[in-house]
């Protein structure tokens, strides 16, 4: 392997970097022949719709045949989604899914277009950011380990897509017609321990064509936590099932509204050493809502941040601080102690609950 | 006799020490780079995977893990397996068998899956 190979791809790893359409659409068809494959290439530039999209929307069309087809179950899942996963991106496809169905149900052109946009992009995006496997640079990355490895076979196909990444290429999407490809997006990122995470105060972190995506300090939130903290409810917070996206509501804007109708029903101090770590300078919360009132723990990371400080984190727990068995089984009622809430929550009771490692 | 081992936790991961795995249809779980991925954060793309010889399968949908040698859960950044996050410390994991729980929390009369 020439150290030249590995620079050109360390350089192209600077976004969004530069951008070569005939160069990058040209290695991509080359790449479909080394595929034995035949494909349109086109590029997703900045405004496209599916409406614009001929192949895409025929994937679209499919991929809502099928949904209809699984509606009943569909139901179950909006339901789940709506009360206790609304924030979930495998549930937000659930939702995009259903709502341009009932779009398209009701002849809303505008509305329907809108929401199918909304449901491409989902599929677009799908997952690139960790699992890579749409991402065009950890395919290029195949050419590096192929030129050292000297496999020939490998070079045929990931050659051109090294080119094509070096070209401006960032992600691909398979139709059964086309491929499409969309340029490098501009990113902001901030560096902490010396590696770099996703990070914007004030707009998306990621401006791609395909779609904005807005991270808190690398935690992947939805766009109103970064753009609009003041308008985060108590509600919401308490309906945001995952603890990291929670966590950072609560950072934004959500600290003094929770205050407000929290009762502290048991804590612990950072230095008792008579609990397991990760239940020191833990309390156990009851919120005075409206309604049926909630309790939860909230918790320290047993791990520090680089800077000392430590993440908090809020669960919910069974009023009766059961141990939580899954599919709807519940152990005992133990007395509301932090401990067994934390124990809870692994389905054990608290007298079981004492980790020797912790982090 | 076996030697005592406590169970290890790892941000959203627990090991719980059992005897053996229960017997029955074993699905192994899926690995990076050959090491099983006990989870996935959804909100940050971090990862607790196993590092060491070992085996992690599902049964009857509950998880189990079989440290053939003592070996580490590491919480990784990226999908490269090139970046230890600063979230969890790295710790050993003794050899023998365990159960992987992961936690659930309650929400409105229903038991849901925590996420990160």
């Amino acid at each position: 392997m020439s150290k030249t190979d590995l620079e050109r791809y360390t350089e192209a790893c600077e976004y969004p970097g530069v951008l070569d359409v005939e160069g990058v659409e040209g290695h991509l068809r080359e790449y479909l022949r080394a595929l034995g494959v035949k494909r349109e290439v086109r590029q997703l530039a900045s405004g496209w719709s599916v409406e614009t999209s001929p192949g895409l929307r025929r994937y679209i069309d499919r991929f809502l045949a099928e949904f209809t087809k699984r509606r009943a179950a569909l139901a179950a899942l909006h339901a789940l989604a709506a009360r206790a996963a609304r924030d979930a991106r495998a549930a937000r496809a659930a939702l995009d899914a259903l709502a341009a169905l009932d779009a398209l149900a009701a002849r809303d052109a505008l509305d329907a277009r809108a929401a199918l946009d909304r449901l491409a992009q989902w599929c677009i995006h799908g997952t690139w950011w960790y699992w890579g496997v749409k991402e065009v640079s950890w395919l290029a990355a195949h050419y590096i380990g192929a030129l050292q490895m000297r496999a020939d076979s490998v070079l045929t196909w990931s050659r051109p897509m090294y080119e094509a990444y070096l070209s401006g290429c960032w992600l691909l999407h398979w139709t059964d017609d086309t491929l499409y490809w969309a340029r490098k997006p501009r990113v902001f990122t901030e560096e902490i321990g010396g590696r770099r995470r996703l990070h914007r105060e004030d707009g998306p972190a990621v401006e791609s064509d395909v779609e904005p995506l807005y991270f808190w300090h690398g935690v992947f939130v939805p766009a109103p936590v970064v753009m609009q903290p003041d308008s985060i409810t108590v509600k919401d917070i308490i309906e945001e099932t995952n603890t990291e996206v929670r966590r950072v509501m609560i950072e934004r804007g959500g600290l003094e509204k929770l205050r407000a109708v929290a009762e502290v029903l048991d804590s612990v101090t950072a230095d008792d050493s008579t609990v397991p770590f990760g239940v020191r300078d833990g309390r156990l919360l009851r919120l005075n809502l409206p309604g049926e009132p909630l309790l939860f723990v909230d918790v320290a990371n047993s791990t520090p941040e680089p800077d000392g400080t430590r993440r908090r984190y809020l669960m919910g727990v069974h009023p009766q601080c059961r141990p939580l068995l899954g599919d709807g089984e519940y152990g005992e009622a133990q007395n509301l102690t932090v401990r067994n809430a934390v124990a809870s929550l692994y389905g054990l009771r608290g007298e079981e609950y004492g980790p020797a490692g912790e982090a | 006799m076996t030697r005592h081992r406590d169970p290890v936790r790892h941000g959203d991961v627990l090991l719980k020490p059992i005897a053996r795995i229960p017997k029955g249809d074993r699905k192994e779980i899926p690995r990076e780079h050959g090491r099983p991925v006990l989870a996935l954060g959804e909100a940050t793309g971090h990862r607790h995977v196993i590092v060491g010889e070992c085996e992690a399968v599902t049964v009857a949908d509950r998880a189990f893990l079989r440290m053939i040698e003592r070996g580490q859960i590491v919480h990784y950044a990226d999908p490269a397996h090139s970046a230890v996050s600063t979230d969890h410390d790295t710790l050993a994991v003794p050899a023998g068998a365990y159960e992987i729980i992961q936690p659930r929390q309650y929400l409105y009369g229903e038991q849901v899956r925590v996420q990160d």
